[in-house]
Parts: C-alpha cells; sequence; structure tokens
C-alpha cells in the first residue's frame, strides 16, 4: 500500500493522459474478489495520507457471513492503484502519455455479472476492463454477453486467464493439454468479440491475443500472474535473444528443438522425437518445475531455481514450506499487481486516447458543440460534461453520493451546475435542475476523501444530487449541453413480487427503502399496481431474492410481507381481422379498424430500436419499405408507437379523405396508446400489433368529436379488432444454463420438460477434466415456470445440478386462442384475479358495435 | 356510485351500473304492486308524518325529490301531500347531481320552503332549505337479524359493537336493539342514528364551534323563514320520529327554531354535557356516543341493510373495525371487511396517482352539501400552493365521456356528497379522487395510515367549517403560505426537487405554474404595456401564455383548430349557417320527419 498526500494524488489527477480507469468482470467464482482483494493489500494501492473522514461501508448487521468477509463487494466502488513505469517501458506506451507515473482506478466488479446493469453501469465510466475468465472452463454465457457489452460501449477489454493455480495444484493435466485449453478459451474469447459491431471503424477490432500482451494468465488468490512480454523480458536479460522475436514464439505453433536451438513449426525434430512447443518449454515449465519441487518439498531443487529466478526471499519466508512457500515464491516472481498494472497501462487507453473515439456513442448532442468538442479532447479547460452513473450510499445511510465520470471541463464543489435527468430533452426543462454541487469527494476503495474540485478524465463522488437523480443524470455547466446517452436497457424487469408492510404504519419507511432500492440498481423498478399494491420488478428471481436481503437490512425492525414472484405477460394477435366498427357513446362517430399481427421482424426492430419514433418519417419509411417490405406510402402513415409512444405497436392510418381527420388524431392516438398499454384480456401490455384504421365517420359538429367521445371509441374498436384476430398471449422465457454431472443430465432435462423447458443442446465442460464429466445443459424456459426452478432441480438431481445463468431470451407466444383456449383462459383468469378485476373475460359484443 | 356512471359508456367494466340503478326498486315493490296503492303510499312515503311536520312549519311551496326509480310513485305522493296540506307541491325531476343528495338548487328555482327528499339518502348536512327525509321503510325480520347477530358475536356478549343500518331500515332498529340487550343479553352496543329532518342542524364532534355553527345557521334560517312569510315556522318542529334522545331533539329543534340566543345556549350546555361522558362520532349524518375512554377501533359494526355506496362508506371511514353485515333481502349476514382492503389500495393507488399530476381539475359534484364553496377554495389554494394549475368545472353527473373531453388535465378532484366521491375511475381517462386523497397526495402534513376521510367537513381547518365568511381566512391563509415560499429558500427549494414517482418508479418533476402576486404583476405590466410597441416574434403573434396549463396543452397538440390563412382564402359573403340541436340539425336529412314525429 503507497501513502501518497492528497496534494500528490490530485497531481496524479491532473494528468488525463496518465489515468485508466478499468472495470473488472467476472462470474462469480471465477476469482475476481481474490483478485481485488490482492490488489488493495499490494503496493500499488494508493491510500491516502489523511485520516479517512467517512467509512463508507461497515458490514451491516444481518448481512449473510459470506458478504460479511467481502463487505467491499455489496457496493462495489473503486480501488486506485499506484505504477512508476521504467523509462524503458514508457516507450511502450503506445499512446500519449506524461511522466513514468500513472493512477489505475480499477472499479470493483459488479456484484453479480448475470445482472445486466451492474455491468453497464461500470460501463461508462471506464474506458478499459479486464475480462476474467476460468482459465480452462468455458466461458459463462454471463461473462460473454458482458464482454459483448464491454465491445459495444467501445471499452477496451484485456482478458485474463484466472485461477491457473488450480489447474497447476489440481488437475493432472499434461503441458500440452493446458496450451490446448488456453488457446482453446481465448479462442472462444475471440468469436465473441468478432461477432459485435465490426463496422464501428474507429475502434479497432479486440482481439486478445497473447503475443501482444491482451491475454493475461493470472492466480487471483495466491497474488501471482504474467504475460507473455514478461518471460521473454526476462529470456531477453539473459540470453542473447531479440526480446519481440521471442514473444511471438512463445505462444502459437513454435516449438523449440533443444538439440539443434532451433525454433520449428513442426512438431517432431528430426528423429521423430516430439518437440516441445515454446509455451510450454519456456512458459509452463518453470513455473509447473516450481510448482513440482516446492509441493513436493524438494528442497535443493527449488533453492536452485530460485536461484537462478533470482528470487530472493527473506528469513522469514525461508522458514516456509509447502504452499506458503509457493505463494510467496510466485508472488515475487510474478507479482500480480505489476503484470496487471502494466497491462491495464500498456494496452488499455487513457481518457485522452478513449474519448476520441467514444464521443459519438457518448454524447447525446450535437458533435460539433462545445459539450463535444469539450468530451472529445478530455479538456479540463472545456465546459463540464459529467455522467452519474451510480449513486452509492454513504456510511450514515441518508445519503447518496453520486459516482460519476468527468468527461470535460473541471467540476467544483460549490459551482452551480445544470443537473440533467433521463428524461430531459434538448431545449425543453423537463428533468432539468439548476443547482449547487455541495461536495466532492473522492472514493477511495472504502474511504471518501473530500476534495475541491476535479478535471476531466477522473471519477469522482458528488454530494447533493440524490435528491434530483434517482440513478443517473449527466452534470453540465454548458445551456446547450444534451446529456451523456444512458444505455440503453432491452431487458423488461419480468419478475416481480408484490410487497407491504406488516403494519400499515411502516409504510412510509417502506417506501422510502423502495426509493433506494431502485437508486441503487437501474433494472429495478418499484411500482404501485393499479390495486394499490406495491410491487419490486426486477430481471430475474435470483436478483429479487439479493434485492430482498437489501430490502430487509435496509428497514431492520419493520416486518414485511411478499407474495410469490409473478411474472408479466403481452398480449398479441395471430391473424388479420375483419374490420371492427366502435360507436362513439353519443352514436355520432363511427371508427372502423383492423388489427393483424406486425411481424417478429418489425416487432424486433422496434425493440431493438432500429425503427424509432423519433426517426425522420421519410428515412423510416425508406427502412421500412427497403428492409421490412412495408408499403412506402402506409410506413408513412404511421400515426403512432405505443404502449408509451415508443412500443411495439403501431396505429396506422389507412383511411382515404375523412374531412378533419387531423382534429381526431390526437384522440385516436391517446386511445391507442391507452389501449396498448392495458390489453384487452389481461391488461398487460399488447406487443407486435398493427392496427390499421380503415374508415371515420365523423359528427360534422365539433363539439361532438371531442376526445370524451373519441377516445372511448378508439379504444373499443381496437379492443374488438383485437379480439376478433385470434388474440393471444405472450410469455416471457429465460434462457438457461445448468451445470450438472453427465449421469444426472436425464434427470435434469425430465424437471425442465415438465417445466415447459425446451433443451437447446447439452455440450461439456472441458473434457479432459477427470471426475465426473460436466456437463452444460442449455434450455430455455418460461419465466413463469422459473421461479425455484433451483429448488426443483437440486431436488431432482441431489443437489449436483446448479442454475448457472437465468436471463429474458424472447417473448414467446403460448398455443392457442386467448378466449377459447382453456388453458390460456384459466391463465387469464388467474392474472385478472390478482389485479383485481372481474374475472370473467370481457365479451366482444361489448366492444363491437354494429353498423 | 351507480347514478354517477350512468353516463353512455360502452366499455363499462361489469355493467354494474346497470344492477345497481335497479336495486332500490326492489325495495319498493310494494308500492307498485299492492292493491291498495294510497295506503301503502301513505305507509311507506310517510305521508302523515310529513304532513304534520310541513303544517306544523307552515311551509307552503314544497318541493319533493324522488331518485329516478321513484319517480313512478311521485304522482301519488305528491298528490297525497297537496290534499293533506293545501300547500303548492311540486316534484323535482332529474338531479344535478347524485339522487342521494339534496337538490336544494333546483328547489330554489321554485322559491320552495322545505324539501322533502325521498329513498336513500346520503345525510349530507346542506345549508339552505329545510329537509326532511322520507327514507322508506322497509320490513326487517328482527328476530333474524338478532339471531344472525348473535351468530357473529354469540361467544362473548360483552362484545363492542356499533350497530348501523341502511336508512330504509332505520325504523326498526331500536326493535332490534331493545332485543339484542333484552332477549341476548348484550351490554356493550351502541346505536348510531341518523336524522330524518334537517336544516343546517348537523351536529359537529367540536362542541366549541357549535356555538359559532348555530349563530351561523340561525341566521340563514332566519332569511329562509322570512321568504316562507309564516311566523309559525319558527315554533319547534320536533317529530316525533326524530325525538329519539334529548340530544336529538335540541340539535334539530335549535336549527329550526329563530336565531333566540336562549336556544342556541341551552344546545350549548347539552352539548358539554354530553361530551362529559360520551364521545360522539358523526359522519355521513350518522351519529354514535361512544362511552369516554373507548376508541371506535375497539369495536365491531354490524350493518343492517345490502351492499350500498352507504356500506362500503362505512367500511372505508371505518377500516380498522370489522364490519360485518345483514342483507335483510335475503337474510344473510356475512363478515365484509375482506374487501375494504382492496378498495381502499385502490384509492392509495389512485393518491399516487394524484401526487404525479401537475394540472387538476376541480370538479364541483355538488351544490347542496353544506361549505362546499369553502372546499373548492381550500382545494384551489392548496394546489396553487404546490405550484401546480388548478381548473374548476360543474359538469353535473360525471361521465366517462365527459371527463374525457379535457385531455389536459391530469387528475380529477371530485367535491361532492361522501357517497357520490368515491368513484372507481378505471373507466375515465384520468383518476378521480376525493378532497381527502389530494391532501394526502399534496400536503406533507398528512399521510396515508389507513384512515380514510370521505367527509370533507373533516378536512377542512376548524375556522372554516362553517362555511359562511370563511373563503377569506383561506385566502389569507394562502397568501401566508405564497409568502412563506417567497422568503424561505429552503422551502422553494424543496418544492423543486422531484419526487419519486411510485407510478412510474422515476423521479417525477413537478411543473410549476406560477399563479400568484408575481404573474399578475407581469399580466398586469403587460396589460399597461399595450399601449407600447411590442416586438412580434417569428409566428407573428404577440400572445404570451400566462403559465397557462391548457394554453402550454395546446401549444403541444397538432391540431389547433382551424388554420388561419390570412389572404389565402378569397373573402366570402356571409351565409346562414345551421340551426337546431346536434342531434340532428335542421339542414341535415330527416329532420323535418323527426319533427313531424314530435308532434
Amino acid at each position: 500500500m503507497v501513502a501518497l498526500s492528497l496534494e500528490r494524488i490530485l497531481e496524479l489527477m491532473r494528468k488525463p493522459t496518465n489515468i485508466r480507469n478499468v472495470a473488472v468482470f467476472a462470474q462469480k467464482g471465477h476469482g475476481a474478489t481474490e483478485l481485488m482483494d490482492t490488489l488493495s493489500v499490494s503496493e500499488a494501492h494508493i491510500r491516502c495520507l489523511r485520516e479517512p473522514h467517512t467509512c463508507l461501508y461497515p458490514p451491516p448487521p444481518n448481512k449473510q457471513k459470506a458478504d460479511m468477509d467481502h463487505p467491499v463487494t455489496v457496493q462495489p466502488t473503486i480501488l486506485p492503484l499506484h505504477l512508476k513505469l521504467t523509462e524503458e517501458d514508457l516507450l511502450n506506451i503506445k499512446q500519449e502519455a506524461n511522466g513514468p507515473e500513472f493512477l489505475i482506478n480499477l472499479f470493483y466488479p459488479p456484484r453479480h455479472i448475470d445482472l445486466t446493469s451492474g455491468v453497464i453501469r461500470n460501463l461508462l465510466a471506464t474506458d478499459g476492463a479486464l475480462i476474467l475468465t476460468n482459465c480452462l472452463d468455458p466461458i459463462p454465457s454471463s461473462t460473454m454477453s458482458a464482454l459483448r457489452r464491454v465491445v459495444d460501449e467501445r471499452v477496451k477489454p484485456v482478458l485474463v486467464l484466472n485461477q491457473i493455480d488450480r489447474v497447476f495444484e489440481e488437475l493432472s493435466l499434461s503441458q500440452e493439454d493446458l496450451y490446448q485449453g488456453f488457446a482453446w478459451t481465448i479462442q472462444s474469447a475471440n468469436n465473441v468479440t468478432a461477432s459485435c459491431n465490426p463496422s464501428k471503424d474507429i475502434f479497432e477490432r479486440v482481439i486478445f491475443d497473447p503475443v501482444q500482451g491482451t491475454v493475461v494468465f493470472a492466480s487471483g488468490l495466491h497474488g501471482w500472474a504474467f504475460t507473455l512480454q514478461q518471460f521473454a523480458d526476462r529470456y531477453a536479460q539473459k540470453f542473447p535473444v531479440n526480446r519481440a522475436k521471442l514473444v511471438k514464439r512463445l505462444w502459437g505453433n513454435y516449438h523449440f528443438d533443444v538439440t539443434t536451438k532451433s525454433w520449428t513449426e513442426r512438431t517432431v525434430d528430426a528423429d521423430g522425437q516430439p518437440l516441445a512447443r515454446g509455451f510450454n518449454l519456456f512458459v509452463l515449465d518453470p513455473i509447473l518445475k516450481l510448482f513440482d519441487a516446492i509441493l513436493h518439498f524438494k528442497t535443493d531443487t527449488y533453492e536452485e531455481l530460485l536461484r537462478r529466478l533470482e528470487i530472493h526471499l527473506s528469513e522469514s519466508e525461508k522458514e516456509l514450506s509447502g504452499k506458503p512457500l509457493l505463494r510467496v515464491v510466485l508472488q515475487k516472481f510474478l507479482p500480480a499487481s505489476d503484470t496487471l498494472l502494466r497491462t491495464a497501462v500498456l494496452h488499455l487507453p487513457s481518457p485522452v486516447t478513449a474519448q476520441k473515439y467514444r464521443v459519438d456513442t457518448l454524447y447525446g448532442g450535437p458533435m460539433n458543440d462545445e459539450c463535444a468538442v469539450g468530451i472529445r479532447n478530455c479538456d479540463p479547460e472545456g465546459p463540464l460534461m459529467m455522467h452519474i452513473s451510480k449513486m452509492i450510499r454513504t456510511a450514515d445511510k441518508d445519503r447518496f453520493y453520486g459516482l460519476g465520470r468527468i468527461f470535460s471541463g473541471t467540476i467544483r464543489a460549490g459551482a452551480r451546475v445544470r443537473i440533467m435527468g433521463p428524461c430531459f430533452k434538448s431545449g425543453s426543462s423537463r428533468d432539468l435542475y439548476i443547482h449547487h454541487i455541495q461536495r466532492l469527494v473522492l472514493l477511495m476503495s472504502s474511504t471518501a476523501e473530500p476534495v475541491g474540485e476535479c478535471s476531466a478524465g477522473n471519477v469522482v463522488g458528488v454530494v447533493g444530487i440524490d435528491q434530483f437523480l434517482l440513478q443517473s443524470g449527466t452534470i453540465s455547466s454548458s445551456d446547450c449541453a444534451d446529456t451523456i446517452k444512458d444505455i440503453h436497457y432491452s431487458i423488461t424487469p419480468l419478475v416481480q413480487v408484490k410487497v407491504d408492510a406488516k403494519d400499515s404504519k411502516d409504510l412510509p419507511k417502506l417506501l422510502e427503502s423502495l426509493k433506494n432500492l431502485s437508486r441503487m440498481d437501474p433494472l429495478v423498478t418499484t411500482l404501485i399496481l393499479e390495486t394499490g399494491e406495491h410491487v419490486v420488478a426486477a430481471e430475474g428471481e435470483r436478483q429479487l431474492w439479493h434485492l430482498f436481503q437489501d430490502l430487509e437490512g435496509e428497514l431492520g425492525e419493520v416486518q414485511i410481507v411478499k407474495s410469490d414472484p409473478f411474472t408479466q405477460y403481452r398480449e398479441t394477435v395471430q391473424a388479420e381481422s375483419r374490420p371492427a366498427l366502435a360507436k362513439s357513446p353519443n352514436k355520432h362517430n363511427r371508427l372502423f379498424m383492423k388489427a393483424m399481427p406486425l411481424g417478429d421482424d418489425v416487432t424486433h426492430a422496434i425493440e431493438r430500436g432500429d425503427i424509432s419514433p423519433n426517426f425522420d418519417l421519410k428515412s423510416r419509411a425508406r427502412i421500412m419499405s427497403d428492409d421490412y417490405e412495408w408499403d412506402n406510402q402506409e410506413a408513412r402513415k404511421i400515426w403512432s408507437f405505443g404502449p408509451d409512444s415508443v412500443g411495439p405497436n403501431l396505429l396506422v392510418n389507412c383511411t382515404r379523405g375523412v374531412a378533419y381527420l387531423n382534429e381526431v388524431k390526437e384522440s385516436i392516438v391517446a386511445g391507442f396508446q391507452w389501449t396498448t398499454r392495458e390489453a384487452v384480456f389481461t391488461e398487460e401490455p399488447m406487443r407486435g400489433c398493427r392496427l390499421n384504421i380503415l374508415d371515420v365517420v365523423m359528427s360534422s359538429d365539433a363539439i361532438h368529436r371531442g376526445g370524451g367521445q373519441i377516445i372511448p371509441t378508439a379504444r373499443s374498436a381496437i379492443y374488438a379488432s383485437t379480439m376478433m384476430a385470434r388474440p393471444g398471449i405472450m410469455e416471457p422465457v429465460f434462457d438457461i444454463a445448468i451445470s450438472c454431472p453427465e449421469r444426472v443430465m436425464a434427470n435434469v432435462i425430465k424437471t425442465l420438460v415438465k417445466h415447459r423447458g425446451e433443451v437447446v443442446n447439452e455440450e461439456f465442460y472441458f473434457p479432459q477434466r477427470t471426475g465426473d464429466n460436466l456437463l452444460m445443459v442449455k434450455a430455455v424456459l418460461p419465466v413463469a415456470e422459473s421461479f425455484g426452478i433451483q429448488s426443483k432441480l437440486s431436488m431432482a438431481t441431489g443437489d449436483q445440478a446448479t442454475v448457472i445463468r437465468m436471463a429474458f431470451n424472447h417473448w414467446k407466444l403460448m398455443p392457442g386462442v386467448s378466449n377459447e383456449d382453456p388453458q390460456l383462459i384459466e391463465l387469464i383468469s388467474s392474472i385478472r384475479r390478482r389485479k383485481g378485476f372481474n374475472e370473467a373475460l370481457p365479451a366482444l359484443d361489448r366492444f363491437l358495435d354494429r353498423l | 356510485m351507480s347514478n354517477s356512471l350512468s353516463g353512455p359508456s360502452n366499455f363499462a367494466d361489469d355493467g354494474s351500473a346497470v344492477i345497481g340503478r335497479h336495486l332500490d326498486v326492489h325495495h319498493f315493490k310494494l308500492a307498485s304492486e299492492s292493491q291498495d296503492k294510497i295506503k301503502s303510499c301513505t305507509d311507506i312515503y310517510e305521508i302523515d308524518r310529513t304532513v304534520s311536520a310541513i303544517k306544523e312549519r307552515g311551509y307552503k311551496r314544497i318541493a319533493l325529490q324522488f331518485p329516478d326509480d321513484l319517480l313512478q310513485d311521485s304522482g301519488l305522493v305528491a298528490q297525497l301531500i297537496r290534499d293533506q296540506t293545501g300547500s303548492a307541491v311540486f316534484i323535482l325531476a332529474d338531479t344535478s347531481y347524485g339522487s342521494c343528495c339534496v337538490d336544494e338548487v333546483a328547489a330554489q328555482h321554485i322559491s320552495a320552503d322545505a324539501i322533502i327528499h325521498y329513498g336513500r339518502s346520503c345525510q349530507s348536512p346542506t345549508s339552505r332549505l329545510p329537509v326532511i327525509y322520507v327514507f322508506g321503510k322497509q320490513p326487517v325480520d328482527v328476530q333474524d337479524c338478532a339471531a344472525t347477530f348473535d351468530g357473529f358475536f354469540g361467544k362473548d356478549k360483552a362484545q363492542k359493537a356499533v350497530l348501523m343500518y341502511d336508512v330504509i331500515y332505520s325504523h326498526c332498529i331500536d326493535q332490534l336493539l331493545a332485543t339484542l340487550q333484552s332477549e341476548m343479553h348484550y351490554t356493550n352496543i351502541v346505536k348510531s342514528r341518523v336524522e330524518t329532518e334537517s336544516n343546517l342542524g348537523y351536529v359537529l364532534s367540536d362542541s366549541k364551534t357549535n356555538g359559532a355553527l348555530n349563530s351561523g345557521c340561525c341566521q340563514k334560517k332566519e332569511s329562509c323563514c322570512s321568504t316562507s312569510s309564516s311566523t309559525e315556522a319558527a315554533t319547534g318542529c320536533c317529530s316525533s320520529e326524530a325525538a329519539k334522545s334529548d340530544y336529538d331533539q335540541c340539535t334539530n329543534s335549535s336549527g329550526c327554531r329563530t336565531a333566540t340566543s336562549t336556544s342556541s345556549t341551552q344546545q350549548l350546555v347539552v352539548e358539554d354535557d354530553n361530551s362529559e361522558h360520551t364521545k360522539k362520532r358523526r359522519r355521513f349524518g350518522r351519529t354514535y356516543d361512544l362511552p369516554v375512554g373507548d376508541q371506535i377501533e375497539d369495536y365491531t359494526l354490524f350493518y343492517v341493510g345490502d351492499e350500498s355506496p352507504t356500506l362500503s362508506n362505512i367500511m372505508m371511514t371505518h377500516s380498522k373495525c370489522d364490519v360485518y353485515s345483514y342483507n335483510p333481502e335475503t337474510k344473510k349476514g356475512r363478515l365484509e371487511s375482506a374487501q375494504v382492503n382492496r378498495a381502499l389500495m385502490r384509492r392509495y393507488f389512485l393518491v399516487q396517482k394524484a401526487k404525479d399530476a401537475d394540472v387538476i381539475g376541480i370538479a364541483v359534484g355538488t351544490l347542496g352539501v353544506a361549505s362546499y364553496m369553502t372546499m373548492i377554495k381550500h382545494l384551489k389554494a392548496l394546489i396553487e400552493s404546490k405550484g401546480k394549475k388548478a381548473y374548476t368545472f360543474v359538469m353535473g353527473k360525471l361521465n366517462v365521456a365527459k371527463m374525457a373531453n379535457f385531455m389536459e388535465i391530469d387528475c380529477f378532484v371530485y367535491v361532492a356528497c361522501p357517497e357520490n366521491s368515491l368513484i372507481d375511475s378505471k373507466e375515465f381517462y384520468r383518476p378521480i379522487v376525493t378532497p381527502f386523497e389530494l391532501e394526502i397526495a399534496l400536503s406533507k402534513s398528512r399521510e396515508w395510515n389507513g384512515d380514510y376521510v370521505t367527509d370533507f367537513q373533516q378536512l377542512l381547518p376548524d375556522e372554516d367549517k362553517i362555511g359562511v365568511d370563511k373563503i377569506k381566512i383561506s385566502q389569507t391563509q394562502l397568501d401566508a403560505a405564497s409568502d412563506d415560499e417567497d422568503y424561505s429558500d429552503k422551502d422553494s427549494d424543496e418544492d423543486d426537487r422531484p419526487h419519486f414517482s411510485l407510478v412510474t418508479g422515476q423521479f417525477k418533476q413537478s411543473k410549476r405554474y406560477t399563479t400568484n402576486s408575481e404573474d399578475t404583476k407581469e399580466l398586469s405590466a403587460l396589460i399597461q404595456g399595450t399601449t407600447d410597441l411590442t416586438v412580434r416574434n417569428k409566428n407573428t403573434s404577440v400572445a404570451t401564455l400566462m403559465s397557462s396549463a391548457a394554453g402550454e396543452y395546446l401549444q403541444s397538440r397538432e391540431f389547433r383548430g382551424l388554420e388561419v390563412a390570412l389572404g389565402e382564402s378569397p373573402v366570402e359573403l356571409a351565409t346562414e349557417g345551421r340551426a337546431g340541436i346536434a342531434r340532428g340539425y335542421r339542414t341535415e336529412d330527416g329532420y323535418g320527419e323527426r319533427e313531424k314525429e314530435k308532434y
């Protein structure tokens, strides 16, 4: 731990070229926590010389024990690290640098990588990422999707093959097997990045290549890590070889012929004897030798090795033997902090470098205004642009620090700034607050240091904005500033649980806690149902489980009652309806409408944002006619998207020559929005419906075609037409991955099938691993059936199967027609019962009028 | 509630409006079926009592108010009363608001001296005219009812219970009470009372304001009496029915007597006397006295009557009590409390919606309930003090189509009698809340804790309660409030902050519509400055929007009325336009035929 005075730290912070903001992502169990712990006790960890003012995270009283051990991972924040490079190393930096000292802000990994929100929130503040994965296991899909997001956000990743010690210790694999295993893992990571948007040419394609140094082999637990470069350096110091050339030989199909002392791509020498691969011979072999010698107490051998490797042990360390000794030796031989930080400095971009190519994905406004220029140049003198991506709770639990990255300008305590919430639209005053910054704090692992100002490229905590921003937002000093774009979440919180305070007196407390919950996770929504019940909605059951732990910890004495989890549905149509007529209450207006399926392509395109209501009408029509086979004229007549003006349902005006139509347009659209939000049977939202207005007959008198007459008419017409278009129900489906030994696979599949799951494929984990062959069963499972699936699987397999990942995959149409199929009717009734409606399904003639 | 929804709605959720409307007729089947119509009429409509009351006070012009479903009997009743009293009798057709409320305005149109209100009544206190309530008598099997009661509470004869009932069963409650107390030996039963007559003689729980109240109403009474041109009207009017207790007698009589100081002091004395050993509660016309030291929470409610707004009202306002009901029609009893939580939570949701509203419409749903004007002023002040915009609507009975015409309104608050104000607004485009709910939503001092108030009398600050000349006070309060805002920066800061909206799960920023001094200053400056040259903006308009929500909404609309195409369309001579009514103008086809049909 290096203790620096605040002045020194601030000095470091003033050089944006020498800052690296790095996120860490790893699947639980892949050693991220251990790695962070290793780094936090390492020399590089910066501690501020002043006494810490606030302790941010005292362990909450009733957390689970596992969480108690690492309270920091409960609420991840930043680990500041310091690295001083030698002159020689400085030359290797391919980007601008200013002096040999570097500040690396390592973001603690999100608590659960399978929860997208955590990943996303770290991404906006960082420019680089360490992707940790087990060196031999297949990359978990959660890590893969995190990696995909990393690349999509133009954050540069480095692959860390972690837990390498276990490979040496536990598995008796040959060196060649290890090499193949590593190569396979790296290749699968490269496959992921290759599939990510290659079109963004400014940002070079991400390829993990050990030769380049973008792959790190690490043992987070034991605190050692290496790259091929390090080995090459060592050999280059001892032997007369070209370092750069040697590195290339250390990976891939290069074999060293000891007898001829030459490199060859062949696997056998002239005599037909197998040759050792460069990696195996020069990298794995020395480490394995150390392992072997120390773990088998061959004192003579390892002392000789230590001498040759120039590892000097202190007196006390010499006393050690076995594993502790091995640990010490390897930490000296290949210190993890040094390797990782060096990699970060050399291979990850500084804010100055990164913001040049990130500005157009980051900034929502025009690319030539002063804010965009400031961001592009990472200019500390430019207008202030800061994005708050996370709310971090203060120790006293009352307030939140807004943690954010400064992209441009300098933020000063006491300055008056514009705070823009997520609903802010340029030019309006909606969700815009002008307020002063109360205080600024540097978040350094678990302490908060007050500072006066902070400049571009840094990450800082802001006090006094939690009252304006719930989760995220932009802070700027410029009047013309638009927002830093929040990352769009494609996931809706599907799993919901009702909560209520046992005693109605505790309601205010519950509300406050619910608010704090949604602060801490952008994918958690807390709302109130029409029945007046509070609902916490999250991505999955597991997230909810964590949420409730937080909630209960926060509420303390207050007792809450929670319901069983339930999920959302969508209503859709499966065929084209005949024209439906609805008359207005005063019978003076008639509306003819027709419902038809929108088609999967268009529905997905709208959900992805490929077709958006914000597009220019003509270009949207062009896209729709070119790519989705829409009639260009019809595509221009799309009146509205719904629900909430963005959803995957379209209202299309197919009328011809109707007078005054523009007068009632807003009323019809209002009715459409309402209906798509609350569909006819379940009052769940609609999805994938296209509604055509065929004809409108209007009262000739303006007073009789007001909203009051038209809105209910539009509603009835839409209800009637959807009811005649073979209405269907869509349910959300999870993508589920289960790991289990081969022999219980049949039980796993049986359990899945029993719950309407469909197995997609099953594949072996790294098959060479001895013992039980572990299988990964991938399946899709309806969300409604996923509740408690882990315990059901455990029961069926005797605790052998584990759910590794569950994430929303798609909406699946349930078989049958909503108001005909008895099973669907049963489902609809149950939803209606839950919502407190009359259980009977509404009949068509309530909405359909006759001429 | 059913009446308020009877407007055209083609997607009523369960057709309850229709069913609800027929319920009352059911009760009065005797009237229409009986052979001896006059006799049963006399009995059911309490002609004798009515006539004696009228004669006693010498009312000359009488307004009869029937609910829609009893209108069929109105002719006969009117005839009977006219024959027996010789007064001029008018039947009020179509009530302006709910038929449970006394329609004083309609009665004043014909300068009536008194109103006789028939059928179910919400017992809202009125302010202008004397009212005689005739509920109609419905038979109750007292023994069966008592047995049902015993079935519920048989285990504990000391069970604390309050007897409540639908007004149509009021005539046999004494009998029921006697049965329970003497035959079944229940010891802790409290009976609630309803008033059969009212002219401002409502009782306030706070006895201190009573003096003021009485003087206030007596003044009114004077004016009333002078129009009735009868000196006799001033003498006591206690009907035998009403004289159930000293207490009732006093309240009723004092209201009708001329403003003699003795009567009001007399009442004051009685009041004080009473308050020493009992705790009075008055909710929607029902009064009950609890022994000192008892809370209503300790009591169980036993309601005689079938499902009705009255019952739901009682349940809402006594949400902490168990409510059992006995339906004399079906002779079945049941525990009602289960569903009340649902209803309450639903209201809670509406409160959350109201919290998010920026533009609030005050829909006036009564012109009869006392101090409704004060309430409206009070609400306006409240809304404006929060920087929100209030619009006031007088629209008679609510219906979906009417309300949806005002799309710029985010939320309506309905000022009406307690039984009418609970509108389940599922069908409405915008939520409709009660004044109480709006108070919870907007004012920090009130919080949702399960207590519910439907009667807005309880909401008004004490000094506002009487409803006369107190508007000034609320105005000064408003001024004081706005002053506070001006001077304490912190406070306005507080209001600036967004609040966490439970409806969306996000922060909601409130729009600020300034309606106070600053704006008016600006406006007056503008008016004064009209002689000066004004710079035209791009759209060649010189109009300024003065923090008008509706104006803002209009700006955001795509269609803003006819486009002005000055100079683009040729000038035409004026021609005669359409005439007639909207359901068929004279120029339209078939007009002539319809006209023929009419005559």
